[in-house]
Protein backbone atom coordinates (compact mmCIF):
# COMPACT_ATOMS: atom_id res chain seq x y z
CA UNK A 1 0.00 0.00 0.00
CA UNK A 2 2.82 2.65 1.05
CA UNK A 3 4.90 0.63 -1.93
CA UNK A 4 1.80 2.17 -4.06
CA UNK A 5 1.14 5.10 -2.65
CA UNK A 6 5.00 6.10 -3.28
CA UNK A 7 5.29 4.97 -6.47
CA UNK A 8 2.04 6.48 -7.61
CA UNK A 9 3.82 10.19 -6.20
CA UNK A 10 6.90 9.47 -7.94
CA UNK A 11 5.03 9.21 -11.58
CA UNK A 12 3.25 12.51 -10.83
CA UNK A 13 6.30 14.48 -9.66
CA UNK A 14 8.16 13.08 -12.92
CA UNK A 15 5.40 14.33 -15.20
CA UNK A 16 4.82 17.42 -13.80
CA UNK A 17 7.35 19.46 -15.61
CA UNK A 18 5.78 18.20 -18.94
CA UNK A 19 2.45 18.99 -17.91
CA UNK A 20 3.47 22.26 -16.66
CA UNK A 21 5.70 23.27 -19.75
CA UNK A 22 2.05 22.07 -21.58
CA UNK A 23 0.37 24.49 -20.19
CA UNK A 24 -2.36 21.74 -18.43
CA UNK A 25 -4.12 22.59 -15.85
CA UNK A 26 -3.54 26.58 -15.93
CA UNK A 27 -4.62 27.67 -19.76
CA UNK A 28 -8.54 28.23 -20.28
CA UNK A 29 -10.04 25.45 -22.24
CA UNK A 30 -10.47 27.07 -26.04
CA UNK A 31 -13.95 26.35 -27.15
CA UNK A 32 -13.94 23.65 -29.99
CA UNK A 33 -16.33 23.06 -32.60
CA UNK A 34 -18.16 20.02 -33.35
CA UNK A 35 -19.80 19.00 -37.01
CA UNK A 36 -22.32 16.40 -36.22
CA UNK A 37 -23.44 15.11 -40.23
CA UNK A 38 -26.97 14.21 -40.07
CA UNK A 39 -27.15 11.65 -43.21
CA UNK A 40 -29.03 8.16 -44.28
CA UNK A 41 -31.25 8.85 -41.08
CA UNK A 42 -28.07 8.95 -38.37
CA UNK A 43 -26.15 11.04 -36.62
CA UNK A 44 -22.55 10.60 -37.54
CA UNK A 45 -20.59 10.28 -35.14
CA UNK A 46 -22.95 8.57 -33.11
CA UNK A 47 -21.12 10.17 -29.65
CA UNK A 48 -19.99 13.32 -29.89
CA UNK A 49 -16.91 13.99 -26.77
CA UNK A 50 -17.89 18.49 -25.89
CA UNK A 51 -17.16 20.55 -22.98
CA UNK A 52 -19.09 23.35 -22.25
CA UNK A 53 -19.08 25.99 -24.42
CA UNK A 54 -18.44 24.04 -27.63
CA UNK A 55 -19.92 24.79 -30.86
CA UNK A 56 -22.08 21.75 -32.12
CA UNK A 57 -23.03 22.45 -35.65
CA UNK A 58 -25.36 19.90 -37.22
CA UNK A 59 -25.20 19.47 -41.02
CA UNK A 60 -28.60 17.97 -42.75
CA UNK A 61 -27.31 15.77 -45.49
CA UNK A 62 -30.51 13.91 -46.15
CA UNK A 63 -33.10 14.93 -48.45
CA UNK A 64 -35.35 15.52 -45.73
CA UNK A 65 -35.73 17.67 -43.34
CA UNK A 66 -34.47 16.66 -39.72
CA UNK A 67 -33.94 17.88 -35.73
CA UNK A 68 -31.98 17.82 -33.22
CA UNK A 69 -33.60 17.91 -30.23
CA UNK A 70 -32.41 17.25 -26.23
CA UNK A 71 -33.29 13.89 -24.91
CA UNK A 72 -35.14 16.21 -21.84
CA UNK A 73 -36.55 18.44 -24.16
CA UNK A 74 -34.33 21.20 -23.17
CA UNK A 75 -33.60 22.29 -26.81
CA UNK A 76 -34.60 21.85 -30.21
CA UNK A 77 -33.47 22.81 -33.27
CA UNK A 78 -36.76 23.24 -35.00
CA UNK A 79 -36.88 21.43 -38.57
CA UNK A 80 -33.22 21.49 -40.11
CA UNK A 81 -34.25 22.04 -44.43
CA UNK A 82 -32.33 19.38 -46.67
CA UNK A 83 -29.01 21.36 -46.71
CA UNK A 84 -29.07 23.54 -44.17
CA UNK A 85 -27.31 23.60 -40.69
CA UNK A 86 -28.23 24.76 -36.86
CA UNK A 87 -25.54 25.25 -34.29
CA UNK A 88 -26.05 25.71 -30.21
CA UNK A 89 -22.87 26.28 -27.53
CA UNK A 90 -22.94 24.15 -24.99
CA UNK A 91 -24.02 25.23 -21.54
CA UNK A 92 -23.43 24.20 -18.10
CA UNK A 93 -26.46 21.87 -17.39
CA UNK A 94 -26.82 19.74 -20.90
CA UNK A 95 -29.02 16.81 -21.65
CA UNK A 96 -26.59 13.66 -22.61
CA UNK A 97 -28.76 12.87 -25.54
CA UNK A 98 -30.53 13.93 -28.05
CA UNK A 99 -32.82 12.60 -31.19
CA UNK A 100 -34.77 13.85 -33.91
CA UNK A 101 -38.38 14.34 -33.32
CA UNK A 102 -39.85 13.59 -36.80
CA UNK A 103 -37.92 10.52 -36.37
CA UNK A 104 -37.51 9.13 -33.06
CA UNK A 105 -35.47 6.17 -33.85
CA UNK A 106 -32.41 8.49 -34.76
CA UNK A 107 -30.06 8.99 -31.63
CA UNK A 108 -27.18 10.41 -30.79
CA UNK A 109 -24.70 10.92 -27.20
CA UNK A 110 -22.82 14.02 -26.05
CA UNK A 111 -20.33 12.77 -23.91
CA UNK A 112 -18.82 15.51 -21.15
CA UNK A 113 -15.77 15.86 -20.90
CA UNK B 1 -63.18 -3.84 -32.14
CA UNK B 2 -62.14 -7.38 -33.06
CA UNK B 3 -63.34 -7.06 -36.72
CA UNK B 4 -60.81 -4.02 -36.99
CA UNK B 5 -57.92 -6.54 -35.91
CA UNK B 6 -59.10 -8.92 -38.28
CA UNK B 7 -58.65 -6.23 -40.79
CA UNK B 8 -55.68 -4.67 -40.23
CA UNK B 9 -54.54 -8.24 -39.88
CA UNK B 10 -55.54 -9.03 -43.45
CA UNK B 11 -54.02 -6.41 -44.54
CA UNK B 12 -50.75 -6.58 -43.07
CA UNK B 13 -50.07 -10.40 -44.28
CA UNK B 14 -51.06 -9.54 -47.86
CA UNK B 15 -48.47 -6.79 -47.91
CA UNK B 16 -45.71 -9.21 -46.43
CA UNK B 17 -46.63 -11.60 -48.98
CA UNK B 18 -46.29 -8.57 -51.53
CA UNK B 19 -42.16 -8.93 -52.55
CA UNK B 20 -42.89 -12.49 -53.05
CA UNK B 21 -45.73 -12.33 -55.08
CA UNK B 22 -44.16 -8.93 -57.57
CA UNK B 23 -40.87 -11.09 -57.70
CA UNK B 24 -42.38 -14.22 -58.97
CA UNK B 25 -45.12 -12.11 -61.12
CA UNK B 26 -42.28 -9.71 -62.72
CA UNK B 27 -39.16 -10.30 -62.52
CA UNK B 28 -37.55 -8.27 -64.72
CA UNK B 29 -38.29 -4.82 -64.59
CA UNK B 30 -36.75 -2.18 -66.61
CA UNK B 31 -35.18 1.23 -64.74
CA UNK B 32 -37.71 2.93 -66.25
CA UNK B 33 -40.62 0.83 -64.89
CA UNK B 34 -38.59 0.77 -61.71
CA UNK B 35 -38.45 4.13 -61.41
CA UNK B 36 -42.08 4.14 -61.78
CA UNK B 37 -42.37 1.15 -58.79
CA UNK B 38 -40.54 4.06 -56.54
CA UNK B 39 -42.79 7.19 -57.60
CA UNK B 40 -45.66 5.20 -57.04
CA UNK B 41 -44.74 3.62 -53.52
CA UNK B 42 -44.20 6.82 -52.28
CA UNK B 43 -47.09 8.51 -53.48
CA UNK B 44 -49.15 6.00 -51.87
CA UNK B 45 -47.75 6.11 -48.29
CA UNK B 46 -48.47 10.22 -49.04
CA UNK B 47 -52.07 9.45 -50.65
CA UNK B 48 -52.58 7.54 -47.28
CA UNK B 49 -50.94 9.74 -44.67
CA UNK B 50 -53.51 12.45 -46.09
CA UNK B 51 -56.32 10.18 -44.97
CA UNK B 52 -54.80 9.75 -41.69
CA UNK B 53 -54.10 13.53 -41.32
CA UNK B 54 -58.29 14.38 -41.31
CA UNK B 55 -58.76 10.83 -39.08
CA UNK B 56 -56.33 10.38 -36.46
CA UNK B 57 -56.82 10.66 -33.21
CA UNK B 58 -53.62 10.46 -31.08
CA UNK B 59 -51.32 13.36 -31.94
CA UNK B 60 -48.24 11.15 -32.50
CA UNK B 61 -50.18 9.43 -35.21
CA UNK B 62 -50.82 12.64 -36.83
CA UNK B 63 -47.31 13.64 -36.55
CA UNK B 64 -46.07 10.35 -37.99
CA UNK B 65 -48.40 11.09 -40.83
CA UNK B 66 -47.06 14.70 -41.30
CA UNK B 67 -43.38 12.90 -41.30
CA UNK B 68 -44.54 10.51 -43.88
CA UNK B 69 -45.78 13.55 -46.42
CA UNK B 70 -42.85 15.59 -46.05
CA UNK B 71 -40.76 12.84 -46.36
CA UNK B 72 -42.16 10.62 -49.18
CA UNK B 73 -42.65 13.75 -51.10
CA UNK B 74 -39.02 14.73 -50.80
CA UNK B 75 -37.86 11.72 -52.23
CA UNK B 76 -40.57 11.66 -55.17
CA UNK B 77 -39.28 15.19 -55.88
CA UNK B 78 -35.54 13.64 -55.81
CA UNK B 79 -36.84 10.86 -57.91
CA UNK B 80 -37.99 13.19 -60.31
CA UNK B 81 -35.34 15.42 -60.94
CA UNK B 82 -33.21 12.25 -61.44
CA UNK B 83 -35.31 11.08 -64.33
CA UNK B 84 -35.67 14.56 -65.64
CA UNK B 85 -31.96 14.82 -65.65
CA UNK B 86 -31.53 11.17 -67.05
CA UNK B 87 -34.00 11.64 -69.71
CA UNK B 88 -35.85 8.53 -68.24
CA UNK B 89 -39.59 9.13 -68.47
CA UNK B 90 -40.80 6.28 -65.86
CA UNK B 91 -43.05 3.63 -67.00
CA UNK B 92 -46.09 2.41 -65.82
CA UNK B 93 -45.91 -1.91 -65.41
CA UNK B 94 -47.69 -4.62 -63.00
CA UNK B 95 -46.17 -4.28 -60.56
CA UNK B 96 -47.03 -0.45 -59.36
CA UNK B 97 -50.33 -1.34 -60.74
CA UNK B 98 -50.46 -4.06 -58.21
CA UNK B 99 -48.87 -1.34 -55.31
CA UNK B 100 -51.49 0.99 -56.61
CA UNK B 101 -54.62 -1.53 -56.83
CA UNK B 102 -53.41 -2.67 -53.46
CA UNK B 103 -53.03 0.88 -51.76
CA UNK B 104 -57.13 1.28 -53.26
CA UNK B 105 -58.18 -1.48 -51.34
CA UNK B 106 -56.42 -0.50 -47.78
CA UNK B 107 -57.56 3.29 -48.52
CA UNK B 108 -61.14 2.10 -49.08
CA UNK B 109 -60.89 0.05 -45.69
CA UNK B 110 -59.17 2.48 -43.81
CA UNK B 111 -62.09 5.31 -44.51
CA UNK B 112 -64.58 3.53 -42.93
CA UNK B 113 -62.91 3.54 -39.52
CA UNK B 114 -62.53 6.49 -36.46
CA UNK B 115 -60.45 7.23 -33.73
CA UNK B 116 -58.36 4.89 -31.90
CA UNK B 117 -59.80 2.35 -34.37
CA UNK B 118 -58.35 4.06 -37.18
CA UNK B 119 -55.06 5.10 -35.61
CA UNK B 120 -54.79 0.85 -34.99
CA UNK B 121 -55.00 -0.19 -38.61
CA UNK B 122 -53.10 3.03 -39.88
CA UNK B 123 -50.05 2.22 -38.10
CA UNK B 124 -50.36 -1.74 -38.86
CA UNK B 125 -50.67 -1.33 -42.12
CA UNK B 126 -47.73 1.62 -42.16
CA UNK B 127 -45.52 -1.43 -40.64
CA UNK B 128 -46.66 -3.91 -42.87
CA UNK B 129 -46.24 -1.72 -45.76
CA UNK B 130 -43.05 -0.11 -44.89
CA UNK B 131 -41.70 -3.80 -44.11
CA UNK B 132 -42.94 -4.68 -47.76
CA UNK B 133 -41.04 -1.92 -49.63
CA UNK B 134 -38.05 -2.51 -47.74
CA UNK B 135 -38.06 -5.97 -48.79
CA UNK B 136 -39.23 -5.28 -52.75
CA UNK B 137 -36.22 -2.50 -52.41
CA UNK B 138 -34.07 -5.38 -51.13
CA UNK B 139 -35.04 -8.35 -52.78
CA UNK B 140 -35.98 -6.22 -56.44
CA UNK B 141 -35.51 -3.14 -56.77
CA UNK B 142 -32.21 -2.21 -56.12
CA UNK B 143 -30.38 -5.57 -57.61
CA UNK B 144 -32.89 -5.12 -60.62
CA UNK B 145 -31.50 -1.41 -61.48
CA UNK B 146 -29.05 -1.26 -64.15
CA UNK B 147 -28.53 2.46 -64.03
CA UNK B 148 -26.26 3.54 -60.90
CA UNK B 149 -27.26 6.80 -59.81
CA UNK B 150 -31.41 5.31 -59.77
CA UNK B 151 -29.39 2.36 -57.68
CA UNK B 152 -27.87 5.44 -55.31
CA UNK B 153 -31.35 6.91 -55.00
CA UNK B 154 -32.60 3.58 -54.15
CA UNK B 155 -30.22 2.63 -51.90
CA UNK B 156 -30.14 6.24 -50.32
CA UNK B 157 -33.95 5.99 -50.05
CA UNK B 158 -33.45 2.70 -47.99
CA UNK B 159 -32.38 3.94 -44.06
CA UNK B 160 -35.69 6.43 -44.91
CA UNK B 161 -37.74 3.38 -45.23
CA UNK B 162 -36.24 1.26 -42.25
CA UNK B 163 -36.22 4.39 -39.86
CA UNK B 164 -40.23 4.68 -40.74
CA UNK B 165 -40.47 1.02 -40.12
CA UNK B 166 -38.93 1.01 -37.09
CA UNK B 167 -41.42 4.45 -36.14
CA UNK B 168 -44.21 2.65 -37.14
CA UNK B 169 -43.08 -0.02 -34.58
CA UNK B 170 -42.74 2.18 -31.75
CA UNK B 171 -46.21 4.29 -32.04
CA UNK B 172 -48.28 0.66 -32.72
CA UNK B 173 -46.59 -0.94 -29.52
CA UNK B 174 -47.31 2.17 -27.74
CA UNK B 175 -51.05 2.52 -29.17
CA UNK B 176 -50.96 -0.92 -27.85
CA UNK B 177 -49.60 -0.43 -24.52
CA UNK B 178 -52.76 2.51 -23.84
CA UNK B 179 -55.45 0.37 -24.65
Amino acid sequence: MIAGARSSLLVSLVALPAALAAGEGCRPHEAATHRIRIEQFQFEPAVTTVRTGDTLVFVNADVVPHTATAGDSAWDSGAIAPGAEWSTVVPEEWARSYFCRFHPTMRGTLSLQ
Amino acid sequence: MRSHSNHAIAAALTLALLPALLAAQAPQLNDAEIAHVAVTANAIDVDMAGLAETRAASDQVSQFARTMITDHTAVNEQAAALATRLGVTPEANAVSASLRASADSARTRLSALRGPAFDTAYMAREVAYHQAVLDALDGLLIPGTANPELRKLLMGVRPAIAAHLEHARQITQALEAGK
